[in-house]
């Protein structure tokens, strides 16, 4: 008997998306990247032996600080930029004016219009107006503020297209109550494609938190970090002192894209079989 | 008119199509400028706890410094376009794709679309900066130089995919199926197409540009407006930096309604939004 490649006797979406997944090969190779970094901090010990106390082992001991706020700070700009589209989503357009108009559209247009401006700058700013004893957990708010707009307009695209499906249809049509729907059908289907639309406000928290690190501004002292530890080799400058965070930072952010692209190839955001 | 139509000449399409983009142009123009109002609003209240005088002047030097950042930024944007554009259309693929010319550029596309995710332009700037630091006379070369990488890569990345998917829509495919010549088919369907993602970048190249203009003036000693962000910054200037900051979200602006023009230019459905 001929196997169709979704099975629906069988099958579950999860399943068929973590099969999409392992068979994007860079995507699993960014996974093992990401694991093998995270490893290095643990294996600082062993490490700094053979290494001595230069610039490698400085930055293998930053590694887990600068993951550490680059996780917070990613994941708190998506469940900013998820409320704000679930917001927009919800104040909708003007009564008898339709979906272009109103309140909700006045947010997405502003969540665009952010998007768009340097907002990298936000957390150097906010450092220069609190002074230097700006704490972390407030340089990881300012980086998660700076990756919410662009996570907010990804966000948005996969919220407008999803309720629009069939299975929703469907399900409203036999009666069952919008909050039903919604548990029932709606969020179960978005949560993987939500994860892979909101999945780039990680990388580009890594890469603010390290740009505002760099320039001096917003990291506290006595907490290492990559972007600390580059800006402090140019002061020099160093580039021997300059490589091994460097390098560090450019492995994480290829990891996280190509995890990225793997999660957008797993649950294919656009909703059409790849 | 009336010897025209006895005659049977068209009437050229170019006054039409002018006055469309022009139009057009326009309205993005003044589309831009409540963003603009917004910046320089959110600049002098940045500065409303420092004194007026203090606060103005900020705003000055920060325009007068504008233009050295414009410069950069729309060199590494013209120097990235010009580069990444032409390799990733190579790479994608048309007549040249089976020659040497699209044999080499398919896997230097793909081996620049990884690095451009991996290398930020800030970090470009570092590793330049360190390799080679230097404030002389080749400094602003330099600094363009490390600015033109994260343009370059997502370009040529841009372009490549858009031509590939440019060149199997229906419309090329009814062209050539009609026996429209591939050039031809490249040149008038495919190639229009395949540019509007390019230049619809332009806004979130610019932005991200504009951040790593911060480090790249400062570390090769260029008087722009980042240079004058990061001094302010460091300095506690609030009022100063944040007026810097406007500015430089101010050219973004300005570079977005560039990308979007240019978009409208390229593809006439865009127009009537």
């Amino acid at each position: 008997m001929r196997r169709f490649r979704f099975d629906f006797a069988i099958d579950k979406p999860g399943r068929d998306a973590c099969h999409r997944f392992t068979a994007h090969k860079p995507a699993v190779h960014g996974v093992g990247a990401l694991a093998a970094i995270a490893l290095l901090g643990f294996l600082e010990p062993l490490l700094r032996a053979p290494l001595g106390a230069g610039a490698a082992i400085r930055a293998i001991d930053a590694t887990h600080t600068t993951l550490a706020a680059a996780l917070l700070a990613g994941v708190l700009a998506m469940l900013l930029g998820t409320a704000w589209s679930v917001l927009a989503l919800l104040l909708g357009g003007r009564p008898g004016h339709g979906p272009g108009h109103g309140p909700g559209r006045a947010l997405d247009r502003a969540a665009g219009w952010l998007a768009g401006l340097p907002l990298a700058l936000l957390p150097a700013l906010v450092a220069a107006a609190l002074g230097p004893g700006l704490g972390p957990d407030l340089l990881i708010v300012g980086v998660a503020l700076s990756a919410a707009p662009a996570a907010a307009v990804a966000a948005r695209r996969t919220l407008r297209a999803r309720p629009r499906r069939e299975y929703a249809m469907a399900a409203r049509s036999v009666g069952l109550t919008p909050l039903a729907v919604l548990v029932r059908h709606t969020a179960p289907n978005l949560a993987g494609p939500l994860l892979a639309a909101l999945w780039p406000a990680l990388p580009r928290a890594l890469a603010v938190s390290s740009f505002t690190g760099m320039l001096g501004l917003g990291v506290p002292p006595g907490v290492a970090i990559w972007g600390g530890q580059i800006g402090a080799a140019l002061s020099t400058p160093s580039l021997m002192a300059l490589l091994p965070p460097a390098l560090l930072l450019a492995a994480t952010l290829a990891a996280l894209h190509t995890v990225g692209d793997g999660l957008a190839h797993a649950f294919d955001a656009d909703g059409e079989a790849p | 008119m009336a010897d025209m139509a006895s005659s049977g000449a068209r009437p050229s399409p170019f006054p039409r199509f002018a006055r469309a983009m022009l139009s057009f142009t326009l309205r993005r123009l003044a589309g831009t400028l409540p963003g603009l109002l917004l910046l320089a609003a959110l600049a002098g209240g940045a500065g409303l706890g420092s004194p007026s005088r203090a606060a103005w002047s900020g705003l000055e030097r920060a325009l007068a410094a504008l233009p050295v950042t414009a410069a950069l930024v729309a060199g590494a944007l013209a120097v990235g376009l010009l580069a990444g554009a032409p390799l990733g259309l190579l790479a994608a693929g048309g007549p040249a794709a089976a020659g040497r010319r699209g044999a080499a550029a398919g896997p230097l596309v793909t081996a620049l679309a990884g690095l451009g995710p991996a290398v930020p332009a800030f970090l470009a700037v570092a590793l330049l900066y360190a390799a080679h630091p230097t404030t002389d006379g080749a400094a602003p070369l330099l600094a363009l130089a490390a600015l033109a990488v994260a343009p370059l890569t997502e370009t040529a990345r841009l372009a490549r995919s858009a031509l590939t998917t440019a060149s199997e829509t229906g419309y090329a495919l009814a062209a050539r199926g009609r026996g429209v010549p591939p050039g031809a088919v490249l040149r008038r369907h495919a190639l229009p197409a395949a540019l509007v993602p390019v230049a619809g970048a332009l806004g979130a190249l610019a932005g991200a540009l504009a951040a790593a203009a911060v480090p790249a003036e400062a570390l090769f000693g260029l008087p722009g407006a980042g240079a004058l962000f990061l001094d302010a910054a460091r300095a506690g200037d609030t009022a100063t930096a944040a007026a810097a900051a406007a500015a430089l979200g101010g050219l973004t602006l300005a570079a977005r309604t560039l990308g979007a023009t240019l978009c409208g230019w390229l593809d006439p459905r865009r127009r009537s939004g």
